[in-house]
């Protein structure tokens, strides 16, 4: 049976302000699938990420991102967001004065709305978002404070999970999620994204260490480097890198 | 205008008032307060001064103060209230039609509390084609604390010039919280109310002024405070339309280890104009004090305006201060994180649009006043007569959150 792409990044170039980032990079996302992007510092994993969601600093020179066999680089944030894409963010903004529980509800009912289901009321979501909390860890105070605000970096973590539960996407990005993580932390998150993987939602994780590996078990491995993806391998990629660096890669 | 003056016959008070008004002027176009709000058509316009009906005053829970009458007021131990020829004004006011109105007014509406206590005040305008003057005086008396929420209502006026305002005594270790909520309807009515406040030494004075809606609207204070007082005056805006709202103020610290916090956020839509000219002064007598003064705006479409003023004036080299004034639109990051959660554009806006107000409601403490005025945002924000459920309302949160 032949594979199903989600997503298939063909020869893309971005840049980032004048600065090229990306430079002919190809990547393509297997259906039910995690994938792990590791790569040095300044290889443009964060670009990437960027880039496939939408974000206003790139610029995609040439090249396309097709997404379930349609292009998205002309599409706006919101609307790759409702065809199922999300990004956990590196360093979510805080937004003080936006109340986290009205927040979310307005995004599940705007997906809702999209797919063509009846919105959630109030009570309804926050009974469906009060046992996504308990799971995660989080107080329910959490919900009713402002998106972010004065949350500790594994609170800001937990809360981009909680996102994510809530709004089912079919393809994750996740930008670090594991930076600034305690353990206990790490394994609330790393359970929270196992329960989403369902056979046909598919991963993107994007990390530096291998710790979160430990608990996201991942299928394929990507080395990014200088713009390109210069290696993919199985799981066992990860212990070579660990071994020997990113110095000593070699264009695939 | 001026005829309306000549043919008057004053009490001690007006006649003071006016010899105070003929010595500045009216307002024009040149004088510096009034820069950015053109009073030419208040100025031009033959007034006729609104008439009150014999009906005498009753008893009830709030005041309620009908195109510069009152109506009603409380029977409360608390309170002691009169209506006055003639009262001590200040003499040295900035604003010429602070003068205007004591001189236009016939009898001053005063409040003396005798305890702490809690008044809401309901000014309403029905009247047509009118000038409204009429004045208030608050009198607290050292170590009471009070809280005055004041209401406006235009819904059912036309076209009429209110000229207004308090004059303010606070007494030592006296605190007063003055929640002033004015939402206007009518884009052909003028407000132009003008305060002076007085805070003794050890006494605090917290103003919250909210100006949501439309037509031209002047909030114009003058405030002075004396050894250890406090003042933290918080303005919140939004205009839409073709309207001009805003505040002139000055903030003067007469004594030591006095304190100022002055905030102003401005929403400007459409062609709406908005101002925030304010100064603080320390004089050379206010060793010890601080300053902190801060204005934001947003302006959410090309054509609205925003004239932000801030400025210190400070005579003595011991003194904490600051300031600052931005004018822009929505964080970028902020907005590009909600629609990267499907909010649209639009959307993300708004919600952006209420937390930058909410800030400024929220700091009230107390929580029915807090979801009024969040009310009343969200009501002119989205341009609703009513709304069975604000956005910014979490009771249900609480319900539900703590089910078992």
């Amino acid at each position: 049976m032949s594979k199903k792409i989600v997503l298939d990044i063909k020869d893309l170039y971005a840049s980032i302000g004048e600065k090229d980032i990306l430079k002919g990079l190809n990547l393509q996302i297997e259906e039910g699938k995690v994938h792990v992007i590791m790569g040095p510092n300044g290889a443009g994993k964060s670009t990437l990420s960027k880039t496939i969601v939408g974000h206003y600093d790139t610029n995609i020179k040439s090249g396309d991102i097709l997404y379930k066999d349609e292009s998205i680089i002309d599409l706006t944030p919101e609307e790759r967001a409702l065809r199922g894409i999300f990004m956990s963010f590196q360093n979510p903004v805080e937004i003080p004065g936006v109340n986290n529980a009205y927040f979310l509800r307005t995004a599940l009912n705007t997906k809702r709305r999209y797919e063509g289901a009846d919105e959630l009321n109030a009570a309804e979501f926050l009974r469906e978002v009060k046992k996504l909390l308990k799971e995660l860890g989080m107080k329910p105070e959490m919900i009713q404070r402002s998106l972010n605000q004065g949350f500790s970096g594994g609170e800001k973590k937990r809360n981009e999970i909680l996102q994510m539960m809530v709004l089912k996407p079919d393809f994750i990005i996740l930008d670090e999620i594991d930076s600034g993580l305690d353990i206990d932390a790490l394994r609330d998150v790393s359970e929270g994204i196992n329960k989403m993987k369902d056979g046909k939602r598919s991963f993107l994780v994007i990390t530096h260490y291998s710790r979160i590996l430990d608990y996201i078990k991942p299928d394929i491995i990507h080395v990014l480097k200088d713009g390109k993806i210069v290696k993919t391998g199985d799981p066992s990629l990860v212990q070579e890198l660990e071994k020997s660096g990113y110095e000593t890669l070699e264009e695939k | 205008m001026q005829s309306l003056i000549k043919n008057k016959k004053l009490n001690k008070t007006q006649q003071t008032a006016l010899e105070k008004l003929e010595t500045i002027g009216l307002p024009t176009k040149k004088t510096e307060e009034y820069r950015y709000f053109d009073i030419s058509d208040i100025r031009e316009k033959e007034w006729d001064i609104v008439k009150h009906s014999d009906i005498n005053t009753t008893s009830s829970k709030e005041f309620t103060i009908i195109d510069g009458k009152v109506e009603s007021y409380p029977n409360d131990i608390n309170l002691d209230i009169s209506f006055d020829e003639e009262i001590d004004i200040d003499k040295n006011h900035f604003d010429p039609m602070y003068y205007l109105g004591h001189t236009m007014s016939e009898k001053n509406i005063h409040i003396k509390f005798k305890n702490d206590c809690t008044i809401v005040i309901r000014q309403i305008f029905t009247a047509q084609n009118k000038m409204i003057p009429y004045r208030i005086s608050f009198d607290i008396p050292n170590n009471i604390n009070v809280r005055i929420t004041d209401l406006f209502e235009d819904m059912h006026s036309q076209d009429i010039f209110v000229n207004s305002g308090y004059d303010i005594t606070i007494g030592q270790n006296a605190v007063c919280t003055l929640i002033q909520e004015k939402t206007t309807y009518n884009n052909n009515s003028k407000f132009i109310f003008s305060h002076y406040a007085k805070v003794n030494d050890g006494g605090i004075f917290n103003l919250h002024t909210f100006d949501f809606g439309e037509g031209k609207s002047l909030q114009l204070i003058k405030a002075e405070i004396e050894d250890n007082a406090h003042i933290n005056s918080y303005h919140l805006l939004f205009a839409k339309d073709n309207s001009n709202i805003g505040t002139v103020s000055k903030i003067i610290h007469n004594g030591k280890n006095s304190k100022s916090i002055q905030k102003s956020k401005n929403i400007l839509q459409d062609k709406a104009k908005g101002i925030f000219d304010a100064l603080i002064n320390i004089k050379n007598s206010g060793k010890g004090s601080a300053t902190h003064q801060n204005s934001q705006a947003i302006l959410l479409n090309d054509g609205a305006m925003m004239a932000s003023k801030p400025q210190l004036e400070i005579y003595i080299d011991d003194v904490e201060a600051s300031h600052g004034s931005t004018i822009g639109e929505l964080d970028k990051d902020q907005m590009f994180y909600l629609q990267s959660r499907g909010i649209s554009q639009q959307e993300a806006k708004k919600l952006l649009i209420l937390a930058f107000a909410n800030e400024m409601i929220d700091v009230i403490e107390d929580k029915n006043t807090q979801n009024f005025l969040h009310q009343s945002f969200e009501k002119s924000y989205y341009n609703k007569a009513q709304m069975e459920c604000i956005l910014t309302c979490h009771n249900c949160e609480d319900m539900i959150l703590k089910e078992k």
